[in-house]
């Protein structure tokens, strides 16, 4: 930290007065930093105690059984309460919305950065900005009137007809001992258009402006003697952009999970299309919900103790699983950084 | 697909115009409620109306859901409560024991379906509603639902069923009627603000549900009346306790009250579910103004104008439902809310207004 | 003259270095090779949009022996060796016109396979740039792309290429690690490595030893000798002693223009033009 500054302090020259304003200032920003680092943190622990307080009682009275069970009863009397549903609801969805908007991303960044002329890449990176400042309750409505509308009749009535007598590998049985096969299971129930891939979908374009936009930041830093470096040797314009991706590999493995946290965390757009119900299906066409879509739902009434305290408790366990899986991606991502 | 989306702009935009119309001037006494978002569009436009002949008072409310509403009362950080489920019992007590529950206007809900092909407006009853949601009847042409419109065409299609997927009241009050007449559902669902739907796809407030019947042939929900009719959804008509079949309307609610009006419980907590009469709607809720029954927590001068308000929905802002599509209170039930609010005190002390 | 028997002296070094097991043949050899021409140019025009960089070039470069480029900054001498790979193709707005031949094909002509060019003709940059892969990959890449498969193939040409360009005593232990992890002079010969790993004809080196020090430079240079002999190396240089030492040709140019071209003896002690005799005595440039 100190060096670069009195290389710089002895390059220029400078008066001392000069150095001990530099040091007062090194200071401050080191003390404010440090600072934001402590609130954040703070206000990380703050967040996780209140949940904690909130859910303590569903803790005490359902407790592990919260991850085991896929009922969400909130009838006063009834009171049953599991996540999995959600959970699984939530991993789908964001799977699909990654399987779909890494790939779309990535190839969106390459056109910006390395195949469209100035005059198109200049709109289309604006437009690229415009669409990531969307409010999410727009993506919902567009996503139930249009998208939703438009997927059942079209799309999924054409990947119906597609797969639904393709039975390769028998996987479960459907309630009334039908054997379930893959792939014909994934269309099962017929089009419906709110079901965990329209959610999957609202996700995937609703991340793409994001992931994209970091990826063509971080393929603009891709060094130009690296670029002559490659065509020199013969490369083809794709061997040149397959080795300019892999130096921006850390970069795009970042926007992906900067996509992912904001799929995971998504609410209004997903509610709108995913069709709101507990269940779990291998089905794509099924209705499901995410644990943040039960969370917008269903809070603002919960209206007796227990019911509140299981929505703290979905709380919990959205954030726990975000930690996770943002800590699990720092792993993976040390992994693939060059040492 | 484009026309539903035109239809909630309709529903939505005027909603917000008068949401940004409440300003008020600085040197008034402010009072604050909150709760229920149903009841939002008419009460920014009684805010507006009431502002300028009362300049001295400035409201503000906040639409966070009747839950947050009741919250808010039980936490005394408002002043008064917007809900469209009166209070549990169990909440009544955590609010301190006593409130005053008044309704303000009605709200009928409806059956929407989407059967282009079907040109008659058709005609379910309690049992059948259940049946459907229950997921015992599934198709279109079942015999139940033929034998209630006969001489209709039925399509041989799957009922898409659509309910609310966020806690409602609409969602309490349409629970509580299938409750009613249906004892399979009061067994196995039961009523609240969300149930555990046996069958069918939940969608996020009124545009949501709508639009889930809009999209699929064979559609079927239930909506609030004012979103309905401002967005021409077609309606069923249903038959009510004694067996007539009945239309939602403006009239057939206040027969509905007026059916009820008579054995009112004495803190009016109900819902008009299921009465009986000739003409008489048979769900419908009240949506609720909510205080305690001494507003000792508050100024004087906060409570004064708190009842003042209320005093004035209930009166002079009963004309403004109807250009709203809400129902207004029928001169019986106005007159039993009226000597509800008289009750609310001021630590002991009844105050003029 | 100072200059004169610096030819001799660098056979000496090279071999004195003893690094690569270099033969010590010393490359004085002007006439023997010169018969046959590795890249000939004829009337070469070089511009950048209206700007005429280069202005009708005709130029021999003799078969592996070492040509030098020299002439003041801005003088085209970049834009003529980006010329025999094709480079400026990828520059905007550049216009090529004239013909350039390799082993007499016209690398200009319709339906000329760039990336096989560029495979023949490799090219080393002023700046080391290696791939932030390991110092195998790097070598391996070039092999990679142009479609050598099988590790045990892929292994032994990394192992040929890394001991041509000197450097595989040094890395050998460290295969795996980091480019970004060698010196400055290590990562150049890399460089050099990673262009010769395809076997090209001809390399093409832009300054290469304007970023590294003396003692770099010296390594590189007792390598251009030792490459020259299957290779033929075209070298733009700023350093006139560089010039001297490791080429067998030198080509003065001046403002677009190839003022004078002969063997590097010659343009250095007995130039025909007093532009070149001006420039190689330091007096201008
Ligand atoms: N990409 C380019 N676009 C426009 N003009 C260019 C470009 N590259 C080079 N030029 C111009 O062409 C002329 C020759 O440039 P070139 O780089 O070939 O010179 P050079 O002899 O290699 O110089 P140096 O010794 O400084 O490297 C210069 O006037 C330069 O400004
Ligand atoms: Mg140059």
């Amino acid at each position: 930290m100190s060096e670069p500054t009195n290389r710089s302090s002895i390059a220029s020259g400078s008066h001392p007065r000069h150095r001990f304003f530099r040091g007062v200032l090194d200071r401050l920003t080191i003390g404010l930093s440090m600072g934001g680092v402590v609130m954040m943190f703070g206000i990380l622990l703050l967040i996780f105690a209140v949940l904690l307080n909130g859910a303590w009682m569903a803790i005490g009275h359902i407790g592990w059984k919260f991850f085991t069970t896929s009922t969400w009863n909130p009838v006063p009397g009834m009171d049953k309460y599991g996540v999995l549903a959600f959970a699984y609801g939530t991993a789908v969805t964001t799977f699909i919305a990654l399987l779909l908007a890494v790939p779309l991303s990535i190839g969106c960044a390459v056109f910006i950065t390395r195949l469209a002329p100035p005059w198109l890449a200049a709109p289309v990176s604006f437009l690229l900005e415009l669409l990531a400042a969307i409010p999410s309750v727009v993506y919902g409505l567009w996503g139930a009137f249009v998208m939703s509308p438009w997927l059942q009749t079209h799309f999924e009535m054409w990947m119906w007809k597609a797969l639904r007598n393709i039975k390769w590998i028998p996987v479960g049985h459907y309630p009334g001992h039908r054997t379930e096969y893959f792939p014909a299971n994934l269309v099962h129930g017929g089009p419906s258009g709110s079901d965990f891939l329209a959610g999957g979908l609202i996700l995937t374009i609703m991340i793409l402006p994001i992931i994209t936009a970091i990826t063509r930041d971080v393929l603009q830093q891709f060094p130009e003697e690296l670029e002559q470096g490659a065509y020199g040797l013969g490369a083809t314009w794709w061997q040149t952009t397959r080795l300019a991706l892999t130096y921006c590999r850390v970069g795009i493995f970042g926007a992906a999970v900067l996509g992912m946290a904001r799929a995971i965390g998504e609410t209004m757009a997903v509610v709108m299309v995913i069709g709101n119900t507990d269940r779990i299906s291998s089905s794509l066409f099924a209705g499901g919900q995410t644990m943040a879509g039960v969370f917008v739902n269903e809070f603002l009434e919960a209206d007796h103790p227990i019911y509140l305290s299981a929505m703290m408790y979905v709380a919990l366990t959205l954030l726990v699983s975000a930690l996770l899986t943002n800590l699990a991606a720092r792993v993976l991502l040390n992994r693939i950084a060059p040492s | 697909m484009f026309k539903a989306f035109h239809k909630f702009l309709m529903v939505a935009a005027p909603a917000a115009l008068l949401a940004i119309g409440t300003v008020g001037t600085s040197r008034a006494v402010e009072i604050s409620g909150a709760g229920s978002t149903f009841v939002a569009p008419i009460m920014y436009k009684w805010m507006k109306i009431f502002q300028k002949s009362h300049p001295n008072i400035k409201v503000d409310y906040e639409a966070i859901g009747s839950g947050g509403g009741i919250n808010g009362l039980i936490g005394k950080t408002i002043n008064f409560c917007g809900s469209d489920a009166y209070m549990s019992n169990a909440q009544i007590k955590q609010a301190g024991g006593a409130v005053l529950h008044m309704p303000e206007v009605a709200g009928p809900e409806v059956m929407s379906y989407n059967l282009p092909m079907v040109h008659k407006q058709l005609v379910m009853n309690g049992k059948l509603i259940a049946d459907i949601y229950l997921g015992e009847v599934t198709r279109w042409n079942d015999p139940a639902i033929k034998k209630l419109n006969p001489g209709v065409k039925l399509p041989d299609l799957p009922i898409l069923v659509a309910h609310r997927s966020d806690g409602s009241g609409t969602t309490f009050i349409f629970t509580g009627y299938l409750c009613k007449v249906s004892p399979t559902w009061k067994k196995q669902v039961g009523q609240s603000t969300s149930v555990n739907w046996p069958v069918g796809r939940g969608g996020k407030g009124n545009p949501g549900v709508a639009a889930l019947i809009e999209k699929t042939r064979g559609g079927l929900g239930y909506l609030e009346y004012a979103y309905a009719i401002t967005g021409h959804f077609p309606v069923a008509r249903l038959i009510n306790k004694d067996g007539y079949a009945i239309q939602p309307s403006m009239p057939s609610v206040i027969a509905a009250q007026k059916a009820v009006v008579e054995n009112l419980p004495a803190d009016l907590r109900l819902h008009i579910i299921n009465p009986s009469g000739k003409k008489a709607y048979p769900i419908s809720g009240f949506t609720y103004l909510i205080i305690d029954r001494d507003l000792g927590y508050m100024s004087k001068t906060k409570a004064k104008a708190t009842l003042e308000f209320i005093h004035w929905i209930l009166t002079k802002g009963q004309k403004y439902a109807k250009t709203m599509q809400y129902i207004r209170l029928g001169p019986a039930m106005q007159k039993k809310v009226l000597a509800q609010l008289a009750k609310a005190t001021w630590k002991g002390q009844h105050l003029s207004y | 003259m100072i200059l004169a028997d610096t030819s001799t002296d660098i056979s000496q070094k090279a071999h004195g270095a003893g690094t690569h097991g270099l033969t010590g043949t010393v490359p004085v050899t002007t006439s023997a090779t010169a018969a046959r021409q590795a890249v000939e140019v004829q009337n070469l025009e070089v511009f950048y949009g209206q700007h005429r960089a280069v202005h009708n070039v005709n130029l021999k470069i003799n078969h592996r022996e070492v040509t030098a480029f020299i002439g003041p900054s801005g003088c085209g001498k970049s834009t003529i060796l980006r010329c025999f790979n094709r480079m400026n193709d990828l520059v905007k707005h550049c216009r090529v016109q004239g013909s350039v031949k390799i082993h007499g094909a016209d690398i200009y002509a319709r339906g000329t396979d760039v990336m096989e060019l560029r495979k023949r003709t490799g090219m080393v940059f002023q700046k080391p740039n290696p791939f932030p892969k390991s110092i195998h990959e790097n070598v391996a890449y070039p092999l990679r792309i142009h479609g050598v498969r099988g590790k045990a193939v892929i292994a032994e040409k990394v192992e040929k290429s890394l001991r041509l360009a000197g450097l595989w005593d040094e890395v050998k232990d460290r295969l795996h690690a980091s480019a970004l992890s060698l010196s400055g002079g290590q990562q150049q010969r890399l460089c050099i490595a990673r262009a010769i790993a395809v076997d090209p004809d001809v390399l093409l080196m832009d300054e290469p030893c304007s970023a590294l020090d003396p003692i770099a430079t010296k390594t590189i240079e007792s390598l251009i000798n030792e490459l020259s002999k299957t290779i033929t190396i075209v070298v733009v240089t700023h350093n006139m002693h560089q010039a001297v030492r490791v080429a067998h040709q030198t080509a003065f140019f001046y403002m677009g223009n190839l003022v004078e071209t002969g063997p590097t003896d010659k343009i250095f002690h007995n130039p025909v033009q007093h532009q070149t005799l001006a420039y190689v005595t330091g007096q201008f440039g």
